[in-house]
């Protein structure tokens, strides 16, 4: 590991140390943009999809991205987890600019410090339930055994762990969604994104999954980012960014 | 940073196989006819290479076939006379004997057989191996005595009405006693020998001469005693003869040559069964890669997944390539064992002794998983190329 990323995992190490049960500081920055900007060409035209956005979460807040589909809020959240580049801007991760870094580097940031939540949950339907789980420690290089053994105290915590043996296909959306949020917290993330991650539910699974995803990022201090349309489900965040024709704006309580 | 574990991975692959289904086994059935035709090619030209030498092992390659052809005219000739001028010759590094050969009616206790009367030298068994079975084969000292040696055949024939011929009986030929010195034991036709042994008995030139006054000397067999070249033993006995016999068009046959050319009309039937092999392992190349490019299409989410939890370009390329190389192993070695039961049912088929070719299973499974590899490398890269975010979109 480049020193880098290994600079990276000592900031995490401190920023997890800091972050308290139930609460967060306000002195760390967990995410911070600049200006960032992306665009996309159409018939030689650059269109911008954001525009300028500069805005800092702290370590152990949870946010929520809002708006109106198209308005940028999902690019948004792929240039935050290094899904994507922007274009112009800075974007400082946990104290570290990121424009610069190599994809290699980029995708052992993702796989040591965060977790990802999906509107469809992105399960693989060949693997099941636990192995699903324990993909994201299998890339970290744990064995099968080590690995397994997490994956199910993973699923112990999200009520899933009764299910271990089951595929994909055999689950309801909210069962499906519960094991995709154990995935994304088995290797102990310090940021978790969550696109929509009720959009594919039912009221009542929707309600449930919030609670839990809540729950654990109170009980574990993790930073929550949630991209979602739905106000009821940004109004539980401890902040809301609004999305609106590509620029960025916090909603004040 | 470990790809996630070997077994796994290969689990995965045969899991994705069997969820593309039919695709699959098309893909497999191309890599299989192709695996079991490289294998079956290199066991069958092993095998006719193994059959080719075989046939003339009994006689060994070191012998010579030259025939004197009466085609330029009939040249009037007494049979001592050629073969004293065949034994006049001057041929180190050979050891030669004339054959002269007529039909003949044998009798032994009142009980007819026809046989093949040939005139040799003694030195003819050690050049066409004959073994004797009873009693002893012609001696120098029988040159001018009435004694034959009998083909195995021709010794049952004769024995068949329950009084077997033994060294030290007498058989009449036409009008003539000869006393049987020995029998030889059964032996294959072969390929380029003149003689029947079964079917004939050998006896000195003055008595072929007795029971045969118009008889010539036919064919000429040589040994090439080493160090000679059989090649340059060849040449040898063909410009003594035709200096001796000018008239008589001399015609060589050398086993070696025969061989040779044997193998290189193996060889080019190889060649042309294994271009055969070739296309069709590049076709089942082109399968493997379009199962490999629908099952990157079709497993686009799943890459984005694993590079957002963390999986590297290399880790998708090798994700890919292990799947390529399953499909490719499972295909290879199946078509070794089809192409191994093939080559030997053509052996059974042509009656030759099925041998295994050790190079044919690692040649065959080999190339097959060089060509699965190579097939599965273009979509592996293209599926590594992608980025996270290119990969999640959902369309």
């Amino acid at each position: 590991m480049g020193s880098f990323l290994l600079d990276y995992c000592q900031q995490e190490r401190v920023c997890r140390n800091k972050v308290g049960v139930n609460g967060f500081v306000h002195d760390l920055i967990c995410v911070s943009l600049k200006g960032v900007s992306k665009y996309y060409r159409h018939e030689g035209q650059p269109h911008s999809i954001i525009a300028g956005v500069t805005f800092e979460v702290g370590a152990g807040q949870s946010c929520a991205i809002i708006g109106q589909s198209g308005s940028g809020k999902s690019t948004l959240l792929n240039i935050i987890g290094l899904l994507d580049f922007a274009d112009a801007g800075e974007y400082v991760f946990m104290g570290r600019p990121v424009a610069k870094a190599r994809s290699d580097e980029l995708a052992t940031l993702r796989k040591m410090t965060m977790g990802f939540v999906f509107q469809h949950f992105n399960l693989i339907p060949r693997l099941n339930v636990i192995e699903n789980v324990a993909l994201p420690l299998r890339y970290r290089g744990l064995d099968r055994a080590c690995s397994l053994k997490r994956a199910m105290s993973e699923l112990q915590r999200v009520g899933m762990a009764h299910r271990a043996s089951y595929k994909p296909a055999e689950l309801s959306g909210g069962q499906k969604q519960r094991v995709a949020i154990a995935r994304a917290l088995v290797g102990q993330p310090s940021l978790i994104l969550a696109d929509e991650p009720t959009g594919s539910l039912d009221s009542q699974s929707s309600g449930d999954i919030l609670d839990l995803l809540l729950s654990i990022q109170k009980e574990q201090g993790v930073t929550l980012l949630i991209v979602t349309h739905d106000m009821s489900v940004a109004q539980r965040m401890q902040r809301q960014f609004v999305v609106h024709n590509g620029l960025v704006e916090e909603l004040q309580a | 940073m470990r790809l996630a574990g070997s077994r796994q991975v290969v689990g995965d692959a045969i899991d994705t196989f069997r969820t593309l289904g039919k695709r699959t086994v098309l893909a497999l059935l191309g890599i299989v006819i192709g695996s079991a035709s490289i294998v079956a090619i290199l066991n069958i030209g092993f095998n006719a290479g193994q059959e080719a030498t075989r046939i003339f092992h009994d006689m060994g390659v070191d012998t010579l076939v030259a025939s004197l052809n009466n085609d330029r005219g009939v040249e009037d000739s007494l049979l001592s006379t050629e073969v004293e001028k065949i034994r006049s010759l001057n041929l180190p590094g050979l050891v030669i004997s004339p054959v002269a050969q007529v039909s003949v009616k044998l009798t032994f206790n009142h009980h007819p057989v026809d046989a093949r009367a040939v005139g040799v030298e003694p030195a003819v068994t050690s050049i066409l191996k004959l073994p004797i079975r009873r009693g002893r084969f012609l001696h120098a000292l029988d040159t001018a005595e009435n004694v034959v040696v009998l083909g195995h055949a021709v010794a049952t024939s004769l024995g068949d009405r329950g009084i077997a011929v033994e060294p030290g009986e007498w058989v009449r030929i036409n009008t003539y006693l000869f006393r049987v010195a020995g029998v030889l034991q059964p032996a294959e036709a072969s390929m380029i020998s003149p003689v029947l042994t079964d079917h004939s008995v050998f006896m000195p030139f003055a008595a072929l001469a007795r029971v045969a006054q118009s008889s010539n000397v036919s064919t000429v067999l040589a040994r090439v005693l080493p160090p000679l070249d059989s090649s340059e033993g060849a040449s040898r006995v063909f410009e003594g003869l035709s200096h001796a016999f000018k008239t008589r068009r001399v015609e060589m046959t050398v086993p070696q040559q025969m061989i040779d050319a044997m193998a290189r009309q193996n060889k080019t039937f190889e060649y042309l069964l294994l271009a055969l092999g070739v296309i069709t392992l590049v076709g089942a190349g082109v399968a493997v890669m379009n199962v490999m490019y629908m099952n990157v299409c079709e497993r686009r989410n799943e890459i984005g997944l694993r590079m957002a939890i963390g999986a590297r370009g290399q880790d998708i390329r090798n994700l890919f390539l292990i799947e390529a190389l399953a499909l490719s192993a499972m295909g290879a070695l199946s078509g070794a064992c089809v192409g191994i039961v093939l080559a030997w049912l053509y052996a059974v088929i042509s009656q030759w002794t099925f041998e295994l070719s050790m190079v044919s299973i690692p040649l065959g499974v080999g190339s097959t998983l060089l060509v699965g590899v190579l097939s599965g490398l273009k979509p592996a890269l293209a599926a590594s190329r992608l980025t996270p975010v290119e990969a999640l979109r959902v369309y």
